[in-house]
């Protein structure tokens, strides 16, 4: 099988819901009342904040990330570097929801630094994206550092270059490649961040267009308006993917423990000692903090009610069938890619790999955005929530499965294709004595990280969940937005460590437990 | 005069989980260049790398004219290197490049800006200082990491495998430039070489390393003749 069928399905995912959002939002434009809607006030507030929390965000994380992965890269190996990277690389597998209650209870009212109400709002959002990016962007810029050549460290001290001036000819040069990259990257994640503006964001004065979606749909019932706003997110989201496309420089997220060789004097030292604890901190509070309030909270209550594991089995299918689809497509189109890449056809390879990535030029939101404009009107979409959830998760986690499974498929291609053909190795028996040693690990890796992130997504179930759909994400929201807060502090801890427990298990059981 | 003395150092290897303690002794004279041969791994880049203060020496002293350098840091050090590769920052001009061997600030006055064209012109590079080190070969390139550490001025030139990536007729070319320019400043130059031409080529005296020690130093045509020590014979594959 190639991977035609699956483009084929990916296309018609993308473009069934935009021709239908087109048509609404083309029939809406001529009507009076929806041209005023594109003049409206309110728009041009929702583009304006939607803009400006994405700028905001990404410029402090990203701004704190250089300091912090300076002093990372600076500080030489430490008998916790290894924790600190796996503890930075927690964010990606914590569903957002409950992040933002980890946040809450630290930054809400009667949290350990309380900011009070004006935790709702910019204010919230913005340490949201922190917790979320810093440590994306730390795992992500750290490279640059261990990309520069040990004689230039050496030369740097030969010439005795002190701290500004290894900055300026030695780091600045290679991480200012970087940059653009991962700034787009994280811009991206900020504009289209859903649940942590949705439960943090305070009221009409905060609210992105992704909310402003679910809020058109869910609360005003106006499919025309949802499909107005959906249009203008596309658009965004694609210059934003464009802009990207050309800035793709992004290096390969840090999983080593080696640090390199750069001599500091004790000053230097402590400085980034100072750094790296108030990071650490930052990431890992929330996180105790939610600890803390769940220990301390109606624990056997909480466990004890059926709508909690209802969900928590909801959640796990949902996660485990999303997740075997996405690598199945992932397979299919990356084995292809390899084919044209041992054909010498590097170029129709990468644009073959590219598809797969088409939810970062169309958010998630607005395929169900769309799905619903298209379905409403001949069924009800409700009783299609958790196919479309299952489909759209899929769609979300195949970047991930790509870029987790791409290299060593292509690796085993280009390495083994000529040892293989010569020993008349192929099929199952091939599969079984080669691709499947040395391919196990990233698909263990993959199929974990797709399924941790369908299981605590809250986007698309926010759109079409129904009290007998309700996924566990969803019920901590439900929990949150009926302030709830130890139910749902226990929830919240409930749903991380079923997520990691799930992670863990996937990564061991699929990927095994040695090094391959 | 250049010398070491029982200079020790444990070389430790977390990967490989090996460990090879290393002691030297060695003498140079000024004006010459003395050839550093040896096996892969048998401790020669440690040894420019202990001179340079990259690393540092457990034990031991590093006497240049009676002055002891080992507790100095890397920049106090009279010492200059030039790697293989990397030698240069390849988004800083080569009049930049070698300007940061003078001062990192790049604060010149007119005589330290006359010393860098002095520098180009010896070593045929007069025309190039505008150019990035990705515009120029890959000789080019090395002449421009030796220029810097002429305008230096420190007496001690370390040399790691600089020519490595040459072929035969610019390498050849480059070390007698290099050999006329150490005996004309009367500078101590050490060179790490796995090409036993090169050493005939660039040095009167060569010394052979093996195991963290410098097993012997001979005048380099008996060195690569010597047929009693079964460490030389097997590096160099002599019967």
């Amino acid at each position: 099988m190639s991977a035609y069928p699956v483009l084929a399905i990916l296309a018609f995912m993308v473009l069934g819901p935009m021709m239908a959002l087109l048509t609404v939002t083309g029939v809406s434009v001529i009507e009076s009342e929806s041209l005023s809607f594109w003049k409206s006030a309110y728009l041009r507030r929702v583009l304006i904040f939607s803009f400006w929390q994405a700028f905001l965000s990404t410029a402090l994380s990203v701004s704190l990330a250089i300091i912090v992965a300076r002093a990372f890269a600076r500080y030489g190996c430490f008998p916790f570097r290894n924790l600190i990277l796996k503890l930075f690389g927690l964010p990606l597998v914590i569903p957002a929801v409950v992040a933002v209650f980890g946040l809450v209870s630290v930054f809400g009212t009667g949290g350990w630094i309380p900011l009070g109400r004006d935790l709702y709002g910019l204010n919230g959002i913005l340490l949201a994206h922190i917790f979320f990016n810093l440590p994306l962007a730390v795992r992500l810029l750290l490279p640059a550092w261990k990309s520069i050549p040990e004689q230039h460290w050496k030369l740097g001290q030969q010439l005795g270059m002190n701290s500004w001036q290894q900055w300026k000819y030695l780091e600045w040069p290679t991480l200012r490649e970087n940059l653009p990259g991962v700034g787009v990257l994280v811009f991206m994640l900020c504009l289209t961040s859903f649940a942590v503006v949705l439960t943090l964001g305070g009221g009409p004065k905060s609210t992105t267009l992704e909310v402003a979606i679910y809020q058109s749909l869910r609360f005003d019932f106006e499919p025309a308006q949802a499909a107005v706003l959906a249009a203008l997110q596309l658009s965004l989201c694609a210059t934003v993917a464009l802009i990207s496309f050309r800035l793709q420089k992004l290096p390969e997220v840090e999983i080593t423990s080696t640090a390199l060789q750069c001599p500091v004097d004790t000053n230097t030292l402590k400085l980034n000692a100072v750094i790296l604890l108030a990071a650490v901190v930052y990431v890992a509070m929330p996180m105790i903090a939610m600890l803390f309030e769940a220990f301390t909270g109606p624990v056997r209550q909480v466990l004890s009610n059926p709508a909690l594991w209802r969900s928590a089995a909801l959640s796990l299918s949902i996660g485990m069938i999303a997740a075997t689809l996405s690598i199945l497509a992932a397979w299919l189109i990356l084995r292809s890619a390899s084919d044209l890449y041992y054909i010498k056809r590097k170029h129709k390879a990468a644009y073959l790999e590219m598809a797969g990535s088409i939810v970062y030029v169309v958010p998630p939101l607005v395929i169900g955005t769309g799905l619903f404009v298209l379905i409403a009107p001949r069924f009800n979409v409700f009783d299609w929530a958790i196919p479309i959830v299952i489909l759209i998760n899929a769609m979300t986690g195949l970047p991930f499965a790509i870029r987790a499974l791409g290299p060593a498929m292509r690796q085993n291609k280009m390495r083994y294709q000529r040892l293989c053909e010569s020993l008349n190795l192929d099929g199952w028996n091939r599969f079984k004595t080669v691709d499947w040693p040395l391919l196990r690990k990233p698909l263990g890796l993959a199929m974990a990280l797709v399924t941790a992130l369908a299981m605590g997504d809250l986007g698309v179930i926010a759109l079409f969940g129904t009290p007998e759909t309700t996924t566990l994400p969803l019920l901590l929201y439900q929990q949150l937005g009926a302030y709830l807060m130890s139910e749902a502090a226990v929830t919240a801890v409930f749903l991380l460590g079923f997520c990691l427990l799930v992670f863990w298990l996937l990564e061991g059981i699929i990927g095994g437990r040695e090094n391959v | 005069m250049f010398s070491i003395r029982q200079l020790c150092f444990t070389y430790t290897d977390t990967e490989n989980n090996t460990v090879m303690p290393m002691s030297f002794e060695l003498q140079a004279e000024r004006g010459e260049i003395l050839s550093l041969i040896g096996p892969s791994g048998s401790g020669k880049t440690s040894l420019l790398n202990l001179i340079a203060g990259f690393i540092q020496a457990s034990a031991g002293q590093i006497f240049v004219d009676g002055e002891d350098i080992q507790q100095l840091p890397p920049a106090q050090r009279p010492v200059s290197m030039v790697f293989q590769s990397h030698n240069l920052f390849p988004h800083l001009d080569v009049f930049t490049n070698i300007a940061l061997g003078i001062n990192p600030s790049l604060k010149l006055s007119v005589d330290e800006h006359q010393s860098i064209e002095d520098a180009l012109v010896t070593l045929g590079l007069e025309g190039f200082k505008k150019r990035k080190p990705g515009q120029l070969s890959g000789g080019q390139q090395q002449r421009v990491a030796i220029a810097r550490a002429l305008v230096r001025e420190h007496d001690i030139l370390l040399l790691d495998e600089p020519f490595a990536a040459l072929g035969p007729a610019m390498r050849a070319e480059l070390i007698m430039a290099l050999k006329e320019l150490v005996s004309r400043r009367k500078m101590i130059a050490l060179m790490v070489s796995h090409q036993p031409a090169d050493a005939l080529l660039a040095s009167k005296h060569t010394a052979f390393i093996d195991n963290g020690q410098v097993i012997s130093i001979q005048k380099t045509s008996e060195l690569l003749n010597d047929r009693k020590r079964q460490e030389i014979m097997s590096y160099l594959g002599s019967e």
